[in-house]
Protein backbone atom coordinates (compact mmCIF):
# COMPACT_ATOMS: atom_id res chain seq x y z
CA UNK A 1 0.00 0.00 0.00
CA UNK A 2 1.23 3.15 -0.89
CA UNK A 3 0.14 6.45 0.75
CA UNK A 4 -0.92 9.38 -1.78
CA UNK A 5 -0.19 12.35 -0.07
CA UNK A 6 -2.05 15.55 -2.11
CA UNK A 7 0.49 18.10 -1.73
CA UNK A 8 -1.90 21.50 -2.78
CA UNK A 9 1.58 23.16 -3.57
CA UNK A 10 3.39 20.61 -5.78
CA UNK A 11 2.86 23.13 -8.09
CA UNK A 12 5.33 25.82 -6.45
CA UNK A 13 7.72 22.97 -5.97
CA UNK A 14 7.83 22.41 -10.09
CA UNK A 15 8.37 25.93 -10.22
CA UNK A 16 11.44 26.42 -7.54
CA UNK A 17 13.19 23.42 -9.49
CA UNK A 18 13.30 25.94 -12.59
CA UNK A 19 14.71 28.54 -10.40
CA UNK A 20 11.64 30.76 -9.97
CA UNK A 21 12.81 32.87 -7.10
CA UNK A 22 9.32 34.14 -6.31
CA UNK A 23 8.03 30.39 -5.90
CA UNK A 24 10.69 30.22 -3.35
CA UNK A 25 9.62 33.02 -1.54
CA UNK A 26 5.90 32.08 -2.12
CA UNK A 27 6.87 28.32 -0.26
CA UNK A 28 8.79 30.64 2.40
CA UNK A 29 5.45 32.69 2.84
CA UNK A 30 3.49 29.40 3.54
CA UNK A 31 5.73 27.02 5.63
CA UNK A 32 8.22 29.86 7.46
CA UNK A 33 6.00 30.14 10.35
CA UNK A 34 5.28 26.75 10.95
CA UNK A 35 8.85 25.46 10.55
CA UNK A 36 9.87 28.28 12.89
CA UNK A 37 7.93 27.32 15.51
CA UNK A 38 9.23 23.69 15.51
CA UNK A 39 12.56 24.62 15.40
CA UNK A 40 11.74 26.67 18.51
CA UNK A 41 10.26 24.03 20.23
CA UNK A 42 13.03 22.38 19.78
CA UNK A 43 15.93 24.93 20.69
CA UNK A 44 13.92 27.21 22.82
CA UNK A 45 16.31 29.86 21.35
CA UNK A 46 15.32 33.08 18.91
CA UNK A 47 18.40 32.98 17.10
CA UNK A 48 19.58 29.33 16.56
CA UNK A 49 16.37 28.76 15.92
CA UNK A 50 16.45 31.62 13.05
CA UNK A 51 19.78 30.31 11.79
CA UNK A 52 18.19 26.72 11.68
CA UNK A 53 15.21 27.58 9.67
CA UNK A 54 17.77 30.04 7.17
CA UNK A 55 20.05 26.93 6.59
CA UNK A 56 16.88 24.58 5.65
CA UNK A 57 15.77 26.52 3.69
CA UNK A 58 18.74 27.26 1.58
CA UNK A 59 18.66 23.13 2.24
CA UNK A 60 15.53 22.43 1.10
CA UNK A 61 15.29 24.95 -2.12
CA UNK A 62 19.03 23.57 -2.95
CA UNK A 63 18.01 19.82 -2.67
CA UNK A 64 14.72 20.42 -4.35
CA UNK A 65 15.55 18.12 -7.83
CA UNK A 66 15.60 15.28 -5.39
CA UNK A 67 12.63 15.83 -4.07
CA UNK A 68 9.75 13.85 -4.88
CA UNK A 69 6.21 13.66 -4.70
CA UNK A 70 6.09 10.72 -1.97
CA UNK A 71 5.18 12.97 0.69
CA UNK A 72 4.25 16.68 1.01
CA UNK A 73 6.96 19.65 0.88
CA UNK A 74 5.44 20.80 4.44
CA UNK A 75 6.45 16.81 5.26
CA UNK A 76 9.71 16.71 3.68
CA UNK A 77 10.80 20.34 5.22
CA UNK A 78 9.57 19.28 8.54
CA UNK A 79 12.29 16.67 8.66
CA UNK A 80 14.93 19.21 7.02
CA UNK A 81 14.49 21.38 10.50
CA UNK A 82 13.69 18.63 13.10
CA UNK A 83 17.22 17.41 11.93
CA UNK A 84 19.38 20.40 11.59
CA UNK A 85 17.47 21.60 15.17
CA UNK A 86 17.98 18.65 16.42
CA UNK A 87 22.08 18.73 15.58
CA UNK A 88 21.93 22.71 16.74
CA UNK A 89 20.88 21.41 19.94
CA UNK A 90 23.80 18.73 19.93
CA UNK A 91 26.20 20.92 19.57
CA UNK A 92 25.45 22.21 22.68
CA UNK A 93 25.68 19.54 23.67
CA UNK A 94 22.17 18.59 25.37
CA UNK A 95 22.34 14.85 26.77
CA UNK A 96 19.41 13.39 25.78
CA UNK A 97 19.50 11.45 29.40
CA UNK A 98 20.37 7.70 28.79
CA UNK A 99 18.42 5.74 31.47
CA UNK A 100 17.60 3.24 29.05
CA UNK A 101 17.61 1.19 32.08
CA UNK A 102 14.69 2.43 33.50
CA UNK A 103 11.45 0.24 32.49
CA UNK A 104 8.30 2.22 32.04
CA UNK A 105 6.81 0.23 34.25
CA UNK A 106 8.54 1.53 37.64
CA UNK A 107 7.01 4.45 36.70
CA UNK A 108 3.83 5.01 38.96
CA UNK A 109 1.35 6.39 37.17
CA UNK A 110 -1.11 7.28 39.84
CA UNK A 111 1.45 10.17 41.05
CA UNK A 112 0.61 11.74 37.79
CA UNK A 113 -2.98 12.50 37.10
CA UNK A 114 -3.15 16.17 39.51
CA UNK A 115 -4.09 18.10 37.50
CA UNK A 116 -7.12 16.64 35.69
CA UNK A 117 -9.05 19.09 36.96
CA UNK A 118 -6.40 22.02 36.11
CA UNK A 119 -8.23 24.99 34.03
CA UNK A 120 -5.61 24.59 31.27
CA UNK A 121 -4.56 27.33 29.13
CA UNK A 122 -2.55 27.32 26.17
CA UNK A 123 -0.52 30.33 27.03
CA UNK A 124 0.03 28.60 30.23
CA UNK A 125 1.19 25.36 29.07
CA UNK A 126 3.46 26.67 26.33
CA UNK A 127 5.17 28.52 28.95
CA UNK A 128 5.67 25.28 31.02
CA UNK A 129 6.56 23.47 28.04
CA UNK A 130 9.07 26.32 27.71
CA UNK A 131 10.63 25.67 31.13
CA UNK A 132 10.98 21.84 30.69
CA UNK A 133 14.59 20.84 30.29
CA UNK A 134 15.70 20.34 26.50
CA UNK A 135 15.37 16.34 26.66
CA UNK A 136 11.96 16.72 28.04
CA UNK A 137 10.58 19.31 25.93
CA UNK A 138 11.87 17.99 22.65
CA UNK A 139 10.57 14.45 23.27
CA UNK A 140 7.11 16.03 24.30
CA UNK A 141 6.82 18.29 21.27
CA UNK A 142 7.77 15.64 18.86
CA UNK A 143 5.35 13.05 20.32
CA UNK A 144 2.11 15.57 21.04
CA UNK A 145 2.91 18.63 18.71
CA UNK A 146 4.98 17.20 15.71
CA UNK A 147 2.94 13.58 16.15
CA UNK A 148 5.70 11.38 15.62
CA UNK A 149 5.21 7.75 17.83
CA UNK A 150 8.31 6.74 19.73
CA UNK A 151 9.72 4.37 16.91
CA UNK A 152 10.07 7.27 14.73
CA UNK A 153 11.51 9.68 17.88
CA UNK A 154 13.88 6.72 18.74
CA UNK A 155 15.30 7.51 15.14
CA UNK A 156 15.56 10.79 15.42
CA UNK A 157 16.89 11.33 18.36
CA UNK A 158 19.28 8.11 18.31
CA UNK A 159 17.91 6.48 21.37
CA UNK A 160 15.85 3.58 22.31
CA UNK A 161 12.09 3.27 22.16
CA UNK A 162 11.99 2.79 25.80
CA UNK A 163 13.92 5.54 26.44
CA UNK A 164 11.71 7.84 24.38
CA UNK A 165 8.54 6.53 26.19
CA UNK A 166 10.24 7.25 29.61
CA UNK A 167 11.48 10.24 28.49
CA UNK A 168 8.17 11.51 27.55
CA UNK A 169 6.46 10.06 30.45
CA UNK A 170 8.90 12.14 32.90
CA UNK A 171 8.36 15.16 30.72
CA UNK A 172 4.56 14.77 30.84
CA UNK A 173 4.90 14.49 34.83
CA UNK A 174 7.12 17.58 35.05
CA UNK A 175 5.04 19.47 32.65
CA UNK A 176 2.06 18.90 35.34
CA UNK A 177 4.51 19.79 38.06
CA UNK A 178 5.36 23.27 36.51
CA UNK A 179 2.17 23.84 35.70
CA UNK A 180 0.85 22.67 39.50
CA UNK A 181 3.20 24.93 41.03
CA UNK A 182 2.17 28.16 38.96
CA UNK A 183 -1.16 27.66 40.76
CA UNK A 184 -3.10 26.66 37.62
CA UNK A 185 -5.70 24.80 39.13
CA UNK A 186 -9.11 24.47 39.07
CA UNK A 187 -11.11 25.04 42.27
CA UNK B 1 -3.36 6.22 29.22
CA UNK B 2 -4.83 9.74 27.14
CA UNK B 3 -5.06 12.13 29.76
CA UNK B 4 -6.19 15.43 29.92
CA UNK B 5 -3.32 17.45 29.60
CA UNK B 6 -2.17 15.27 26.39
CA UNK B 7 -5.14 15.77 24.82
CA UNK B 8 -5.58 19.79 25.26
CA UNK B 9 -2.33 19.86 23.67
CA UNK B 10 -3.08 17.78 21.10
CA UNK B 11 -6.23 19.61 20.42
CA UNK B 12 -4.71 23.37 20.41
CA UNK B 13 -2.00 22.44 18.46
CA UNK B 14 -1.79 25.50 15.88
CA UNK B 15 -2.40 27.80 18.81
CA UNK B 16 0.98 26.59 19.99
CA UNK B 17 2.85 28.32 16.84
CA UNK B 18 3.10 31.43 19.06
CA UNK B 19 6.23 32.56 17.36
CA UNK B 20 6.79 34.62 14.55
CA UNK B 21 10.21 34.43 12.42
CA UNK B 22 12.50 37.09 11.52
CA UNK B 23 10.95 39.35 9.15
CA UNK B 24 14.62 39.90 7.76
CA UNK B 25 14.88 36.02 7.29
CA UNK B 26 13.89 36.09 3.91
CA UNK B 27 16.35 38.91 2.83
CA UNK B 28 19.58 36.62 4.29
CA UNK B 29 17.65 33.43 2.52
CA UNK B 30 17.37 35.06 -1.05
CA UNK B 31 21.14 36.52 -0.56
CA UNK B 32 22.18 33.81 -0.04
CA UNK B 33 20.14 31.53 -3.16
CA UNK B 34 21.54 34.94 -5.38
CA UNK B 35 24.91 34.37 -4.00
CA UNK B 36 24.81 30.18 -4.46
CA UNK B 37 23.23 30.98 -8.55
CA UNK B 38 26.59 33.22 -9.30
CA UNK B 39 28.89 30.64 -7.29
CA UNK B 40 27.91 27.14 -9.20
CA UNK B 41 27.41 29.35 -12.75
CA UNK B 42 30.71 30.93 -11.98
CA UNK B 43 32.11 27.25 -11.34
CA UNK B 44 30.54 26.18 -14.18
CA UNK B 45 32.31 28.36 -16.91
CA UNK B 46 36.19 27.51 -14.71
CA UNK B 47 35.34 23.90 -15.10
CA UNK B 48 35.09 24.21 -19.09
CA UNK B 49 38.10 26.43 -19.06
CA UNK B 50 40.27 24.28 -16.63
CA UNK B 51 38.96 21.56 -19.44
CA UNK B 52 39.95 23.34 -22.53
CA UNK B 53 43.21 24.07 -21.31
CA UNK B 54 44.04 20.88 -20.41
CA UNK B 55 43.16 19.51 -23.47
CA UNK B 56 45.05 22.00 -25.46
CA UNK B 57 48.60 20.91 -22.40
CA UNK B 58 48.15 17.29 -23.37
CA UNK B 59 47.52 17.85 -27.16
CA UNK B 60 50.58 19.73 -27.20
CA UNK B 61 52.08 17.46 -24.68
CA UNK B 62 51.66 14.29 -26.86
CA UNK B 63 53.05 16.56 -30.01
CA UNK B 64 56.12 17.39 -28.23
CA UNK B 65 56.57 13.66 -26.92
CA UNK B 66 55.94 12.41 -30.51
CA UNK B 67 58.47 14.53 -31.97
CA UNK B 68 60.66 14.11 -29.60
CA UNK B 69 60.58 10.23 -30.00
CA UNK B 70 60.77 10.88 -34.08
CA UNK B 71 63.72 12.74 -33.90
CA UNK B 72 65.69 10.99 -31.63
CA UNK B 73 64.81 7.62 -33.44
CA UNK B 74 65.39 9.37 -36.67
CA UNK B 75 69.67 10.26 -34.64
CA UNK B 76 69.71 7.04 -33.21
CA UNK B 77 69.53 5.20 -36.63
CA UNK B 78 71.66 7.67 -37.84
CA UNK B 79 74.26 7.38 -35.53
CA UNK B 80 73.79 3.36 -35.02
CA UNK B 81 74.46 2.97 -38.83
CA UNK B 82 77.81 5.19 -38.46
CA UNK B 83 78.72 3.64 -35.56
CA UNK B 84 78.95 -0.54 -36.59
CA UNK B 85 77.36 -1.73 -39.83
CA UNK B 86 79.65 0.42 -41.38
CA UNK B 87 82.62 -0.79 -39.80
CA UNK B 88 82.19 -4.26 -38.84
CA UNK B 89 78.57 -5.56 -40.14
CA UNK B 90 79.25 -9.27 -38.52
CA UNK B 91 80.11 -7.29 -34.67
CA UNK B 92 77.54 -5.48 -35.40
CA UNK B 93 75.15 -8.81 -35.46
CA UNK B 94 77.39 -9.73 -32.50
CA UNK B 95 76.56 -6.23 -30.53
CA UNK B 96 72.91 -6.25 -31.06
CA UNK B 97 72.91 -10.24 -29.87
CA UNK B 98 74.32 -9.38 -26.64
CA UNK B 99 72.40 -6.16 -26.09
CA UNK B 100 69.18 -8.11 -26.16
CA UNK B 101 70.63 -10.96 -23.96
CA UNK B 102 71.55 -8.49 -21.64
CA UNK B 103 68.11 -6.78 -21.55
CA UNK B 104 66.27 -10.43 -21.21
CA UNK B 105 68.56 -11.20 -18.50
CA UNK B 106 68.22 -7.92 -16.61
CA UNK B 107 64.81 -8.28 -16.89
CA UNK B 108 64.81 -11.57 -14.94
CA UNK B 109 67.61 -10.06 -12.41
CA UNK B 110 64.60 -7.09 -11.63
CA UNK B 111 62.49 -9.60 -10.23
CA UNK B 112 64.28 -10.04 -7.18
CA UNK B 113 64.29 -6.37 -6.99
CA UNK B 114 61.34 -6.65 -4.13
CA UNK B 115 62.65 -9.77 -2.46
CA UNK B 116 65.97 -8.77 -1.97
CA UNK B 117 66.58 -5.08 -2.30
CA UNK B 118 70.01 -4.84 -0.98
CA UNK B 119 71.18 -7.50 -3.87
CA UNK B 120 69.29 -6.56 -6.60
CA UNK B 121 71.10 -2.97 -6.02
CA UNK B 122 74.43 -4.16 -5.84
CA UNK B 123 74.18 -6.09 -8.74
CA UNK B 124 72.96 -3.80 -10.25
CA UNK B 125 75.43 -0.98 -9.78
CA UNK B 126 78.56 -3.74 -11.17
CA UNK B 127 76.39 -3.50 -14.67
CA UNK B 128 76.00 0.37 -14.77
CA UNK B 129 79.47 0.35 -14.03
CA UNK B 130 79.78 -2.01 -17.10
CA UNK B 131 77.68 0.04 -18.81
CA UNK B 132 79.09 3.03 -18.39
CA UNK B 133 82.31 1.83 -19.79
CA UNK B 134 80.43 1.01 -22.88
CA UNK B 135 79.07 4.25 -23.34
CA UNK B 136 82.49 5.83 -23.00
CA UNK B 137 83.46 3.04 -25.79
CA UNK B 138 80.87 4.27 -27.92
CA UNK B 139 81.32 8.08 -27.47
CA UNK B 140 84.97 7.36 -28.32
CA UNK B 141 84.31 5.60 -31.64
CA UNK B 142 83.75 8.08 -34.08
CA UNK B 143 86.98 9.77 -33.15
CA UNK B 144 88.99 6.63 -32.75
CA UNK B 145 91.87 5.95 -34.59
CA UNK B 146 90.90 2.58 -34.65
CA UNK B 147 87.38 1.92 -34.91
CA UNK B 148 87.71 -1.74 -35.30
CA UNK B 149 89.51 -2.04 -31.90
CA UNK B 150 87.03 0.07 -30.03
CA UNK B 151 83.91 -1.85 -31.40
CA UNK B 152 86.05 -5.60 -30.38
CA UNK B 153 86.23 -3.74 -26.70
CA UNK B 154 82.21 -2.57 -26.90
CA UNK B 155 81.76 -6.36 -27.61
CA UNK B 156 83.79 -7.75 -24.96
CA UNK B 157 82.35 -5.37 -22.73
CA UNK B 158 79.18 -6.57 -23.67
CA UNK B 159 80.22 -10.08 -23.25
CA UNK B 160 81.65 -9.79 -19.83
CA UNK B 161 78.08 -8.18 -19.08
CA UNK B 162 76.42 -10.92 -19.90
CA UNK B 163 78.73 -13.04 -18.47
CA UNK B 164 78.16 -11.38 -15.15
CA UNK B 165 74.50 -11.21 -15.02
CA UNK B 166 74.43 -14.99 -15.56
CA UNK B 167 76.40 -15.34 -12.14
CA UNK B 168 74.00 -12.88 -10.38
CA UNK B 169 71.35 -14.85 -11.60
CA UNK B 170 73.23 -17.80 -10.77
CA UNK B 171 73.22 -16.61 -7.25
CA UNK B 172 70.18 -15.72 -7.33
CA UNK B 173 69.05 -18.94 -8.11
CA UNK B 174 71.29 -20.89 -5.47
CA UNK B 175 69.72 -18.95 -2.98
CA UNK B 176 66.41 -19.43 -4.02
CA UNK B 177 67.43 -22.97 -3.75
CA UNK B 178 68.54 -22.72 0.28
CA UNK B 179 65.54 -20.68 1.35
CA UNK B 180 63.12 -23.52 -0.60
CA UNK B 181 64.95 -26.46 1.83
CA UNK B 182 64.73 -24.31 4.72
CA UNK B 183 61.08 -23.75 4.12
CA UNK B 184 61.05 -27.79 3.47
CA UNK B 185 62.49 -28.70 6.64
CA UNK B 186 60.36 -25.98 8.57
CA UNK B 187 56.97 -27.87 7.29
CA UNK B 188 58.94 -31.45 7.59
CA UNK B 189 59.43 -29.81 11.66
Amino acid sequence: MEAVYVDQHYDLVVECRNGSRKAHNDLYKLYSRAMFNIAMRILNNEDEAADVLQEAFIDAFGRIGDFRQETTFGLWMKQIVINKSISQLRKRRMELISIDDTDVEAIPDTEIPDYEEMELQVRQVRAAIQQLPDGYRVVLTLYLLEGYDHEEISHILRISENTSRTQFMRARRKLAEILRTRGISYN
Amino acid sequence: MKDRLENFIRDNKKEFDQFDPPAALWDKIEQQLEEKRINSSATGIKKEKVVRLSFLLKMAATIVVVLGVGLWGYQYQKKESADLSNIDPKLAKQQVHYTSLIEAKQTELKQIEKEEPQLYSEFSSEIRKMDASYQKLKSDLPASPNQEETVKAMIRNLQIQTELLNQQLNIIQQINNVKKEQKHETQQI
